[in-house]
């Protein structure tokens, strides 16, 4: 053997074992209370009139507030802002008399002219999606130092909803005019119990304790982190390490062993429902019998409890539990595969057809639903063609009904049935939202729906969408699936995460 | 003198080539189906919403007018404001390739810090046990989804035996090299083990080679044979190899940085294409075209150093 120089083997592991002791020391702890947050998603636009991503509209409530709120269990509107408010008989004048003494976070005085100008920056936007929520306010005048009057164009039922959205919430006129819609879309400034202290996009987003927020001794965390954390399995071990204290949208199939240990989880109610769209502009779809028969066929249960651990509940159609109006007679249709055959034996389409199913691509639960719902759809004839696509295409495909069906979820942003009601139902609404329903129970579903828009009394509102929750379970335009609840893990020791159904966070007793 | 026209001439052939990269990037984006005024809007935006948001985007102008208008201005090296994010590409891009060219140097390190010593160890001794050991570990980690190995790593070093954090980046220099050093080194894996094999390989070659033989003849010291004759031919190789494997560390990216929760391109590339905003998927994919443009020219750059056979033309 001939002498080869090779690396001295004792300096080489010295100096390997230099670096690992380096690269392994403890860090640093801090005294305040900072809670760290991790989601899948960061936020874009912290705007809260042009926001509209779950990841936004969650947080927005951190940093702003409305006159009014909606309350924890989503089905009531409290004051916020707002001391109290008046309505003149005829339900076209609103006059809310507002906290004194309010400040936003920057340290100047909240004031009417901020108040007005916040919202006609939200009537007159054109850009923004929540305009048509506020479709009914005619003018908003101050009264007073502290008074604030809102006169209707016809009286809405639904107006102090409204009201309560996060959209709906004040900020200092002269700041927003100086930095214009990208700045406050980068750095909201309102009365809430936070904000914004820094913000790494893809990285992390932090929230500070607002110095001047006007609820005594609150909030009691100093600071709230979110941060990004894609992989399912990345954050949970986050959590496990203690490396994080809150983690959302956690799988439902991690759950039960997230329940013990250092860690719980929560299940907030929300307004999600799942739903497989049918485009009811295909002959085959456009039957009932067939759109009854397909859903019959499905073992919801089963669904369940693969994909949600059994946390799910059977849904009958857009108006979740979590909302006010919520029909609880209609009961879900069980599964019945002889039911299911009749149904399609009296149809036009005796021996089936096929159709395709889509539905976003890398969705493992998608997936798996998709799957179970081929093989069920499979016994009554009804080849099903599994097409996969990101999501972006999947919403424009759907947007232009450009699919034959589709698995769909949707969630309310206003804590009253409007929303489903008037596009969902209404011809006027998007094509896609109604699924191209048509005919004499979609007929009849519109005149109730838009007459619960501008009825004022609660229980013949109600009898009103008592009434469009049995057509629409009647004729099926979709096949509801399920409702779910919001799923959130943290160590043991955190306490006041709260989540209302609209999925708006209100930490102000958030800590650990 | 003949360097710098080889330089320069490589240099002015990048042009077109980026041209074709702008191309391409622009169209496929336009391309795909998805649009972004939808994707921003939500699903309960009207038609005019969309309308009114498409037209300040410019996006209801037809495409060429759109693609001259973004080589006019990324000529000007403006690649204008992400549509989502409301924030300069740019320096979006500066911001997030630290995490990722930090990343990517500390994997080049890694694979060269350990397959270096280990590859001549192999090639001197032969195709013995450690050759084979070397080729199925190799084989292993070139097979082996690497998101895998990633939450592997995290379970055994992160959680059970507390040693590196479970992903994130940290926020001094120190956490962030702290951090990088998990995902480096699984990133690193794949790439060592092919190093390691193509030294062992060159090394069994150039030592059977007349001028080894004949500079020992010639009574020259081990170490100068060493590093004179072994290691320089055995360079020239591995620097290609590095040089391809760093540009698919950089594309490769988008899975570590996931595993590990680190914010550099790869997950901002990837949040981009999901909510299609042309402007940041355009200005950083024309970027990475660039590094690795450039990360060639450096190797070719390179050769010439390692190698006097070869010249530069």
């Amino acid at each position: 053997m001939r002498d080869v120089v090779t690396l001295n083997a004792k300096l080489y592991s010295a100096f390997l074992v230099a670096m690992l002791l380096v690269f392994t020391l403890p860090a640093a702890s801090s005294a305040s209370t900072e809670i760290t947050i991790a989601r899948p998603a960061d936020s874009t636009i912290l705007d809260p009139i042009h926001g509209n991503d779950n990841s936004d509209i969650w947080v927005c409530n951190l940093v702003v507030q409305g006159l009014t709120k909606s309350s924890a269990d989503g089905t009531k509107v409290e004051p916020e802002l707002a001391e109290r408010w008046d309505v003149s008989p005829d339900g076209i004048t609103y006059t809310f008399y507002l906290k004194e003494g309010v400040k936003f976070s920057d340290g100047t005085p909240v004031t009417t002219d901020d108040w007005i100008y916040s919202y006609e920056r939200l009537i007159t936007s054109k850009e923004s999606v929540w305009t048509d929520s506020f479709s009914m306010i005619d003018k908003v005048t101050a009264t007073g130092d502290n008074t604030l009057r809102f006169k209707l164009k016809a009286p809405s039922p639904f107006f102090l909803a409204a009201t309560s959205m996060f959209c709906a919430s004040v900020m200092p006129k002269a700041y927003c005019e100086k930095v214009g819609d990208d700045g406050i879309a980068q750095n909201p400034i309102g009365t809430g119990p936070f904000m914004l202290e820094s913000w790494n996009r893809g990285e992390k987003l932090v929230f500070a304790k607002n110095p001047y927020y006007w609820k005594e001794g609150l909030p009691k965390a100093d600071k709230i982190i979110f941060n990004v954390v894609p992989d399912d399995n990345t954050k949970i071990m986050q959590l496990q390490a203690g490396q994080v204290d809150v983690i959302t949208y956690v799988p439902f199939n991690r759950t039960a062993e997230l329940s013990v240990g250092r860690t719980k989880v929560y299940m907030p109610a929300s307004t999600y429902t799942s739903f497989i769209s049918v485009n009811n502009s295909l002959p085959e779809l456009s039957d009932p019998n067939v759109r009854k028969a397909l859903l019959y066929a499905i073992d919801r249960d089963a669904i369940n409890k693969v994909i949600y651990n059994g946390k799910a509940a059977l849904s009958t159609g857009l108006i979740s539990p979590a909302l006010p109006h919520y029909n609880s007679q209609i009961k879900p249709l069980p599964y019945d595969l002889e039911k299911a055959k009749e149904l399609m034996s009296k149809s036009a389409y005796p021996d089936g057809f096929q159709i395709s199913l889509t539905f976003t691509s890398g969705n493992f639960n998608e997936l798996q639903m998709a799957v179970m719902i081929k093989e069920a759809w499979s016994k009554i004839g009804v080849a099903l063609k599994l097409e996969q696509l990101d999501s972006a295409t999947v919403w424009s495909n759907w947007g232009g009904m450009k699919y034959q069906s589709l698995l769909n979820a949707l969630t309310s942003d206003i804590a009253d049935p409007t929303q489903f009601g008037n596009i969902a139902i209404s011809a006027l609404g998007r094509h896609c939202y109604r699924s191209d329903w048509s005919g004499p129970k979609q007929q009849e579903a519109e005149i109730y729906a838009v007459k619960a828009n501008s009825e004022m009394d609660p229980a013949k509102r109600a009898a009103l969408y008592a009434k469009v929750q049995e057509l629409y379970n009647d004729d099926l335009p979709l096949l509801p699936m399920f409702y779910v609840p919001y799923v959130v893990a943290s160590s043991k020791s955190v306490t006041g995460f709260e989540q209302n159904p609209l999925g708006v966070y209100n930490f102000e007793l958030l800590s650990k | 003198m003949q360097q710098v026209k080889y330089i320069f001439n490589r240099i002015l052939q990048m042009f077109p080539v980026l041209i074709v990269i702008s191309f391409i990037v622009f169209g496929s984006m336009r391309l795909i189906p998805g649009d972004p005024a939808v994707k921003m809007l939500g699903d309960k935006a009207t038609e005019e919403t969309l309308a009114a948001l498409r037209a300040k985007m410019g996006l209801d102008k037809p495409f060429l007018v759109q693609y001259l208008y973004y080589l006019k201005q990324t000529a000007k090296l403006d690649f204008g404001n992400s549509i989502y994010l409301k924030q300069s590409v740019l320096s979006l891009f500066l911001e997030k390739s630290v995490v990722t060219v930090s990343l990517t140097v500390l994997t080049a390190f890694f694979s060269v810090l350990i397959s270096f010593p280990l590859g001549f160890y192999a090639g001197i001794h032969g195709d013995g046990r450690f050759g084979r050991l070397v080729s199925s570990l190799s084989l292993i980690f070139t097979s082996v989804p690497i998101f895998w190995l990633g939450l592997l790593m995290l379970m055994l070093l992160a959680l059970r035996f507390p040693v590196f954090p479970v992903g994130g980046w940290g926020t001094s220099f120190m956490e962030h090299l702290h951090s990088l050093i998990l995902p480096s080194f699984v990133g690193s894996l794949s790439t060592m083990t092919l190093i390691i094999r193509n030294i062992q390989a060159s090394v069994v070659n150039v030592l059977k080679k007349d001028y080894v033989d004949f500079a020992y003849s010639k009574g020259l010291s081990a170490r100068k044979v060493t590093s004179g004759y072994i290691m320089r031919n055995v360079l020239v190789s591995t620097v290609t190899l590095l040089s391809i494997r760093i540009t698919g560390l950089l594309g490769g990216s988008v899975v570590i940085e996931s595993v590990f929760a680190l914010p550099g391109i790869g997950s901002l590339l990837l949040t981009g294409v999901l909510s299609r905003d042309y402007t940041l998927v355009q200005g950083l994919v024309f970027l990475f075209g660039v590094i690795v443009l450039v990360i060639n020219l450096l190797t070719d750059i390179s050769y010439s150093f390692l190698d006097p056979r070869v010249t530069l033309k």
